[in-house]
């Protein structure tokens, strides 16, 4: 997945793209080269971007899970070939370890395009059927190769003859070595060296032995061979020599007619890299009950039921609920709500939604209607700044903003999370004002989450404010975190609704407080001072 | 005396059906005591795999120049090595090219098709020579034999493989210190795994000297456990004297069965009856010499 320009490094931190690619990532190199190509569609390619997305929203109706694991599993078993086809291509003679990935590879394709018949253009082509014709014959067993006689007489030929000059010399030389350990009273030679001790030779050494070494207990010997066996042994040397000879010969001439195959099995593996980047995209949509998103000209991001998977996944696995959202967003608005009422995965939501749709995939929502942006950005919480850890929080924050606003093009889509939380609350408002117009004047749309209030109305722009809490958690005070979070999630409303105002009423924040086991007197002081700051402003 | 028949039957008696041979130092007789096993393996019937931990079975030593034997199988054995290190004729059949990288290329599983000479060139990692193992099996090897380096030997450790200690002469002045160094490697490739009913320290790394003694101070009659052998970091009359103190154990014991000596190094030669019934005496395990088809 091509990002550069589209979504820097801190922006991709913070929705956890690397989440999104493991997610989709296809199972062979093939596949795993075409995602790293995929490019973002743009404004003005909605038509395309749509066509991608329902395609595999299509298939992801049409393949079962069985299939999809199947090819996954085929994919997966595709060798790497790209070293053997550069040596075949520059001339050079394959090695068989060549051939046997070609075979395989040509294998892996066959069983791909079985699978995918019915659905979508194989990845064979007339160029692998004859490349794999063309190897079959060195088949050995259901997946190895041999450069087997068959390939040529000549080669067969030179290998029955070597055959019998091996035999000849090995008959000659067990015959001298039967005799050595027969003499030494042995029952073989293990060694080629083998050591023979003084005291037990009682006929001296017998004559085929060569002595390496003397010492005064022993002697080192080799065996020595006669001139018989030495003459034999030229003779399997040169029959060898014929054997080489003969097999480059053969290995060459295949090379020659695999060349002429090579751009048919380059295309050929180029598709296979998109059906497989097509099943990772088909069983993600499946895996995560995505939906095609219907693609708008304007900027918008407007979903029903959306989720943010990284997070649904881990509560999934958890056991525990989780509550999707829906957002209509056509502005820069600002978002509101209580600590852990969800602002910050709702933003992460409509960033993963958008991010999705415009690599032209399916989104994880009942319904989407998303508009194609020109970058995606992310500033505040979760977007750690680039210029390390000598400035304070929000310098960090002011030089990521910098940054974003010197290279954020028009049309962008950005979610600024707490921007300037760090510090004076009045000049923290007036800087987001500032900076909700400069966005605004660029076009851009996203939100703006906080909890500093007035800014929506100053800047005047939507409102959007996560529900809260219904009613104070009942659960008592624990150190239980996940019992707490349990409360905490039945007494949250996280849904997202546009209002006029913010409703400054709820101590959502004390009662957090409260149900984190903040002491209790604390809690009853807080709400009596804010009660009383509550009075006093009305 | 058949050194390979007889380093087959001990490994039958221990249960095994794989071996390893591991060696000391360079000219151990390791390669010449794993053809003799591969020899007389092959002689039975069985269909052999072969694989080094790290490199062996080069024609000339490619560390130090030294003549070194080459390893010489049978058509029919299985070698799992380096692709860089198949010679091209005769051609073999190329079984499996797996995605281990190895010295010398990726790791490679052929049949010998025609008796030849090979390299081997195995993978350097403990879950390497698993996979590598575990695939020569799958591609017909009822019996696998690695010839590995001592310094690699955590790779085997916990694992199913008859392990064979080779020793060589060279690298030490006297027969009594190399009879020393042999008698306390043995003694830490043996190490046996932890008695669950008794309480043990364990440690996560290495045991050196220093740790050592202040177990011994701290811990009366205590059981030290460590991860493996290679974790103990003593050797010759040190770790002699460690085991005199403390009850040394491992988590993922080898099995060691036998020892094989090579008495004539390159620097140095031992006599070889008193080299190998000195060795045998000290670390108490039948020992084979290749060299003489002798054993004590």
């Amino acid at each position: 997945m091509k990002l550069t320009g589209f979504l820097d490094d801190a922006s991709a931190q913070a929705i956890d793209v690397a989440w999104f690619r493991n997610a989709l990532l296809p199972a062979s190199e093939y596949g795993r080269r075409a995602f790293e190509a995929m490019q973002p569609f743009g404004p003005g390619q909605q038509q395309a971007a749509a066509t991608s997305a329902r395609r595999i929203a299509d298939l992801a109706t049409q393949l079962d899970d069985e299939r999809i694991d199947a090819l996954r599993e085929c994919l997966a078993q595709t060798p790497e070939i790209s070293d053997s086809i550069a040596r075949i291509s520059v001339g050079r003679v394959p090695l068989d370890s060549d051939l046997l990935l070609l075979l395989r590879a040509c294998d892996a394709m066959s069983r791909v395009d079985i699978l995918v018949a019915p659905f979508c253009a194989p990845c064979g082509s007339d160029a692998t059927r004859a490349l794999s014709a063309l190897i079959e014959r060195g088949r050995s067993g259901r997946y190895g190769f041999y450069l087997d006689a068959t390939f040529d007489d000549r080669l067969r030929e030179a290998r029955i003859a070597y055959e019998a000059a091996a035999s000849a010399f090995e008959l000659a030389r067990s015959r001298i070595a039967s005799g050595v350990a027969q003499h030494l009273g042995r029952e073989r030679i293990e060694s080629d060296e083998f050591i023979v001790m003084r005291d037990t030779l009682t006929n001296g050494l017998p004559q085929s032995v060569h002595i390496i070494r003397e010492a005064p207990t022993y002697f080192l010997c080799e065996l020595e061979l006669d001139e018989a066996a030495i003459v034999l042994l030229a003779a399997r040397d040169a029959a060898l020599a014929t054997v080489a000879q003969e097999e480059t010969a053969v290995r060459d001439r295949i090379g020659a007619q695999i060349r002429a195959y090579l751009d048919g099995l380059d295309a050929a593996l180029t598709r296979l890299g998109e059906i497989d980047l097509l099943v990772a995209q088909v069983r993600f949509t499946r895996r995560f009950g995505c939906v095609a998103p219907d693609f708008c000209a304007e900027a918008n991001v407007a979903f029903v039921g959306g989720r943010y998977l990284p997070l649904h996944d881990e509560l999934r696995a958890q056991g525990r609920h989780y509550v999707k959202i829906d957002v209509d967003l056509d502005t820069l608005a600002v978002l509101t709500g209580p600590n852990m009422g969800g602002k910050s995965v709702c933003l992460r939501t409509c960033a993963s939604i958008a991010f999705l749709a415009a690599f032209g995939l399916p989104v994880p929502a009942d319904s989407a209607r998303i508009g194609l942006f020109t970058s995606i950005a992310w500033l505040g919480i979760g977007a750690e700044s680039a210029h390390g850890g000598l400035f304070s929080a929000f310098a960090g924050e002011v030089l990521r903003l910098r940054d974003l606003l010197s290279t954020m093009s028009e049309n962008g889509l950005i979610f600024i999370d707490e921007f300037a939380r760090t510090t004076n609350p009045a000049e923290g408002v007036a800087l987001l004002v500032a900076i909700i117009a400069s966005l605004r004047r660029r076009g851009c749309i996203g939100f703006v989450a906080t909890h500093l209030a007035g800014i929506a109305a100053a800047a005047d722009t939507a409102h959007f404010a996560v529900r809260g809490l219904r009613d104070v958690p009942k659960h008592a005070a624990s150190q239980d975190l996940a019992a707490v979070l349990s409360a905490l999630g039945d007494a949250m409303d996280y849904r997202i609704s546009r209002v006029a105002r913010a409703d400054a009423s709820h101590a959502d924040a004390i009662a957090l407080a409260g149900l984190l086991g903040i002491d209790a007197r604390i809690i009853n002081e807080a709400y009596a001072a804010f009660n009383a700051a509550h009075d006093e402003k009305a | 005396m058949m050194v390979g028949e007889a380093l087959l039957a001990l490994a039958e008696r221990a249960a095994c059906v794989d071996l390893a041979v591991v060696g000391t130092a360079k000219n151990a007789g390791k390669t010449v005591t794993a053809k003799a096993i591969m020899q007389a393996a092959q002689l039975r019937g069985d269909v052999i795999g072969v694989t080094s931990i790290g490199r062996d079975g080069e024609a000339v030593d490619s560390s130090d120049n030294g003549r070194k034997p080459r390893l010489y199988l049978q058509r029919g054995a299985l070698v799992a090595t380096a692709l860089g290190v198949f010679s091209p004729s005769p051609a073999l059949e190329f079984l499996d090219i797996t995605d281990r990288v190895t010295a010398a290329g990726t790791l490679a599983i052929a049949r010998l098709r025609t008796d030849g000479f090979v390299e081997l060139v195995g993978p350097p990692t403990a879950a390497g020579i698993r996979d590598a193992l575990r695939r020569l099996h799958r591609c017909g090897a009822t019996r696998t034999i690695l010839d590995g380096a001592l310094d690699r030997v955590a790779a085997l450790a916990g694992g199913s493989e008859a392990v064979v200690v080779a020793v060589g002469a060279s690298g030490v002045s006297t027969l009594g210190e190399a009879l020393d160094d042999i008698a306390a490697l043995v003694a830490k490739l043996s190490l046996p795994p932890p008695d669950p009913d008794r309480v043990a320290v364990r440690l996560d790394g290495a045991l050196t000297a220093a740790r050592a003694m202040e177990i011994a101070r701290d811990h009366r009659d205590a059981v030290v456990v460590v991860r493996d052998p290679t974790q103990v970091a003593l050797s010759g009359k040190a770790l002699l004297g460690l085991f005199d103190r403390l009850d040394v154990r491992v988590e993922r014991p080898l099995r060691v069965i036998a020892v094989s000596i090579a008495s004539i190094g390159r620097d140095r030669t031992f006599a070889p009856r008193e080299f190998l019934h000195g060795v045998a005496r000290r670390t108490q395990l039948p020992t084979f010499d290749v060299y003489a088809g002798a054993a004590a």
